[in-house]
């Protein structure tokens, strides 16, 4: 186990809990585009670069953009 | 019970499932040393036997064919569900308020959006096609694919979002897509002796054609995936939140 | 420290499971599901890793590297897209519940059945 893979994984784990820690949805967003970036960096460092290419497709454009999509479609009905 | 409560209890039994898992994986092999007999077969003849270079293709569309064809049609589900769900959510109110809308007018967002559609377009389509070879494939490929949608709506062509036949379009393209990857399967049945069995020849490891079903059963699921994701976007677009009556 | 990857892995999965439970918004519980899914990509990769091995691609390497094992990434490969689309699935009954009941808090929610 390097230090680069242990030092990722530290990384991921702290990005997991920012996650969970964050208290606003919109806010949440974005770090949960960050946190799976951070997870495809250690998929890539785990030697998959398959499933690091699909986790940075879903987690930087597929989630935070239906996140924020939704939170969106919230808003508009609070607004009436 | 109140939600600080909750916490707070939950604190003790997270720690307990915590110490759980970490116990339960103390009987694996050490990180880096385990082995695998099925992944070293496959890492050593799926080069010679399927002639692709990229080891993990194989596994998905081949070997384990109808894992892939059972998640491709849960995604197909949700999509379809969630397009069921966010349909009856569109009220007269909210149709209106949706034609009245704008779209992105502000100049940087959409000329560099116009200027990625061509760049997305290429790369998705890259992505898919070298599934066999590179890493890549028709899921990565589709997933970058799908957000063509978005960069369209972020070049001010949001109309396209609202449109009556994109909809159509775009189910119909997901349709296609499930469909074709469900008929090299049973491909499999008619021309080789077993559903999704590979009944084209392996050709020559990194060629763009090698691998024999498994670069047709990508751009499938290429198809598929990209439709399905742009399918909740566009989606997601067009529904209102409020309704006409509760 | 050769178990550093399980632990990573439990300990998203717990904190995962706590941000569904103390969550405020519909949202952030279908965000913090998230969190508790990468667990599983996590250890399935974490179980499949080489020691000194590369990537199962074999197009600039000659056939006879030791590589990690495939069969796992093709597992979690599948899998990232497609949960995905289930969060997707979730976040739409968020805009169904919004419409029906007026609030995405789950404490109200639960207070609404009685």
């Amino acid at each position: 186990m390097s230090v680069i893979q242990a030092a990722a994984l530290v990384v991921v784990a702290l990005a997991g809990t920012a996650v969970v820690l964050v208290p606003e949805p919109r806010r949440q967003a974005i770090v949960a585009g960050l946190f799976g970036l951070s997870l495809a960096v250690l998929f890539l460092l785990f030697q998959a670069p398959d499933v690091a290419l699909a986790q940075i497709a879903v987690a930087g454009v597929g989630l935070p953009a239906m996140l924020l999509l939704a939170l969106a479609r919230l808003d508009e009905g609070d607004e009436e | 019970m109140s939600r600080r409560l909750r916490g707070l209890l939950f604190l003790p039994l997270g720690a307990a499932v915590f110490a759980g898992l970490v116990a339960a994986t103390a009987g694996l092999p050490d990180f880096g040393h385990g082995t695998s007999e099925y992944g070293e077969w496959v890492a050593d003849n799926m080069v010679g036997a399927r002639g692709t270079t990229n080891v993990v293709a194989p596994v998905v569309f081949d070997l384990r064919a109808f894992d892939t064809v059972g998640e491709e049609l849960i995604l197909f589900a949700a999509a379809a569900a969630c397009a069921l769900l966010l349909r009856t959510l569109v009220s007269e109110e909210g149709e209106r308020r949706l034609r009245e809308l704008p779209a992105v007018d502000v100049p940087p967002v959409r000329a560099l959006a116009r200027l990625l559609v061509a760049p997305v377009v290429v790369l998705g389509a890259y992505v898919v096609a070298h599934g066999a070879i590179t890493p890549g494939g028709g899921f990565q490929g589709g997933v970058i694919l799908s957000s063509l949608a978005l960069v369209l709506v972020g070049a001010g062509r949001a109309a396209l979002a609202r449109r009556e036949g994109t909809t159509t379009g775009v189910e119909l393209a997901e349709a296609v897509g499930a469909g074709a990857f469900v008929l090299l399967g049973i491909g499999g049945l008619v021309f080789a002796t077993a559903a999704f069995e590979n009944f084209l020849g392996p050709g020559t490891p990194g060629d763009l054609v090698s691998g024999g079903i498994i670069p047709l059963a990508n751009v499938a699921v290429g198809i598929e995936v990209a439709a399905a994701f742009a399918l909740i976007f566009v989606e997601l677009i067009q529904s209102g939140a409020e309704g006409g009556d509760g | 420290m050769s178990v550093l990857p399980f632990v990573v892995a439990a300990w998203l999965f717990v904190v995962g499971v706590y941000g569904v439970v103390t969550s405020r918004h519909l949202v952030q519980l279908v965000v913090c599901l998230t969190v508790a899914q990468a667990s599983t990509y996590l250890l399935l990769l974490g179980i499949g890793y080489r020691h000194g091995a590369t990537a199962p691609i074999f197009k600039d390497v000659p056939a006879s590297t030791p590589v990690v094992d495939p069969v796992v990434q093709a597992l979690t490969l599948t899998d990232v897209v497609v949960e995905t689309t289930v969060a997707a699935l979730l976040l739409a009954l968020t805009l169904q519940v919004k419409r029906r009941f007026g609030t995405v808090d789950p404490d109200e929610l639960t207070a609404m059945r009685d």
